[in-house]
């Protein structure tokens, strides 16, 4: 069953088209990465999938209910979109850590605040993810308090905490040196192994190699490619995705 | 008149002039925050009214609004001018603090990095949770300086009250130095002054101290 469903999506900043039809999907467990060069439209794909733009037409599916859909010619977005949200969650590259609140109220916050969900059973929870990542110690930390590695494993248990069904990662390790890069992948792969949905946007291409069932290559707001990592990766038929991954072979 | 009689009377508007600092800032820093609210609206016509507030109340003197505010009402509609000075004083002050704090948390809100809303939007937060819950105390944290020089300036402002004879601290000590053709009050006021200041710069400090306990 796909939890996402994106079709025809359309989207341009002023006269720069970004997207230009772009379809996918996301079944239930499935990792899926996005690779693919600067300015190939992967970031704005994953940000017209979390709301964070809006798409110029196309439809977002999420839970085979529309989020998105074309209505005479023009897209509407659904009302509830705040119901959509509670789905999907988002790791952002600078990870948005609220710097005034704790590492437990960063993660217990939004449960309580906006889901409207019992403390004591959020508290106990976020706890538990806190102590599954090795984190408990930081529960009472302020994010300033943190290294960058920790600190996006903490907006990664904070979006966590959220339940989503389908969890979305914004170059997760791009502003991390290399030292901190292999807790937070690490990470991820311990998710993998849980068998969480996670569509990964990502320039670790060793690491997406690894840890993805599926790979989608974009250049130029197109999808040039998409299959299984070990036939993306080792067998592509496509000229662009070669040259694209001989400026990782060449270093 | 000796120097203890001096400061003494001066020491009896002590209490007017206290009046209209704390009612100005309680009415200005509300004030400011919704002409600020206002300014950044999506709606043409309510974005521009507050411009043209902040921009009038900005660009003309405090002592001018001060006359405006406490004779204006005879002037245009021949209602007499009220008993209690105090009212109209304040009324007069808080118009103009809000324009200045209008500006400041202008500034706060726009250095706050598009990240904290976003977060906030994918977490589901509705506009009100994420302004009163995440923007605003990380807005206060970032222009409590700005705010601190504010309030050192309406310190010294409150003595704008004498240009429409309200019987606060400053105008007594005129008041006495044209009877007595004295400069004594003028330093006396001075002093007066400088150790309301001192302390609000003492409190500031540690409401600042407070409040930094995290990093931005």
């Amino acid at each position: 069953m796909s939890i996402l469903r994106m079709s025809n999506i359309q989207k341009s900043f002023g006269s720069n088209h970004v997207l230009k039809d772009i379809s996918y999907n996301v079944d239930k467990g499935e990792v899926v990465s996005i690779i693919g060069p600067s300015g190939s439209g992967k970031s704005t794909l994953l940000r017209c999938s979390t709301f964070l733009e809006t798409i110029d037409s196309g439809t977002i599916t999420y839970d085979d209910k529309n989020a998105a859909e074309m209505k005479n010619g023009k897209c509407v977005y659904a009302k509830n979109l705040n119901d959509f949200r509670h789905i999907f969650g988002l790791v952002f590259q600078n990870f948005n850590l609220f710097p005034h609140y704790t590492v437990l109220k960063n993660m217990m916050d939004a449960p309580v605040s906006v889901m409207k969900r019992n403390k004591d059973e959020v508290r106990e929870e976020c706890l538990e993810l806190l102590r599954k990542m090795g984190l408990e110690d930081k529960a009472d930390s302020y994010p300033c308090e943190l290294s960058g590695g920790q600190q996006q494993r903490v907006s990664i248990v904070r979006a966590l905490a959220m339940n989503p069904e389908i969890l979305f990662f914004d170059e997760p390790t791009s502003a991390l040196d290399p030292e901190l890069t292999g807790e937070v992948l690490k990470v991820i792969k311990q998710l993998a192994e849980e068998k969480m949905t996670m569509v990964i946007v990502t320039h670790e291409m060793s690491f997406a190699r690894a840890v993805s069932d599926r790979v989608i290559f974009m250049d130029g707001g197109v999808i040039v490619e998409q299959g299984d990592p070990e036939e993306v990766f080792g067998n592509t038929q496509s000229e662009r995705m070669k040259q694209f991954l001989q400026n990782y072979n060449n270093v | 008149m000796n120097l203890m009689t001096i400061i003494m009377k001066m020491a009896e508007g002590l209490e007017k002039t206290c009046a209209i600092f704390f009612l100005t800032l309680l009415f200005a820093i509300p004030l400011g925050m919704i002409v600020a609210l206002l300014n950044g609206s999506k709606i043409k016509i309510v974005s521009w009214f507050a411009k043209v507030y902040i921009s009038v109340l900005r660009g003309t003197p405090l002592m001018l609004q001060l006359i405006a505010v406490t004779y204006g009402p005879y002037y245009l509609f021949g209602v007499s001018v009220s008993r209690n000075k105090l009212i109209p004083v304040v009324i007069a002050f808080a118009i103009n603090y809000a324009a200045y704090f209008a500006e400041i948390y202008r500034s706060g809100i726009e250095s706050m990095p598009v990240g904290q809303y976003e977060a906030a939007q994918v977490l589901g937060y509705s506009k009100a949770q994420t302004f009163f819950k995440i923007i605003l105390p990380q807005v206060i944290r970032r222009i409590l300086p700005s705010i601190t020089n504010e309030i050192v300036t309406l310190v010294k402002d409150t003595s704008m009250a004498f240009t429409v004879s309200y019987q606060e601290m400053f105008t007594i000590g005129k008041q006495i130095a044209n009877s007595q053709t004295s400069f004594v009050p003028f330093i006396v006021a001075g002093v007066f002054y400088y150790v309301f200041n001192v302390l609000v710069g003492f409190v500031m400090g540690r409401v600042e101290k407070k409040m930094s306990y995290y990093k931005l």
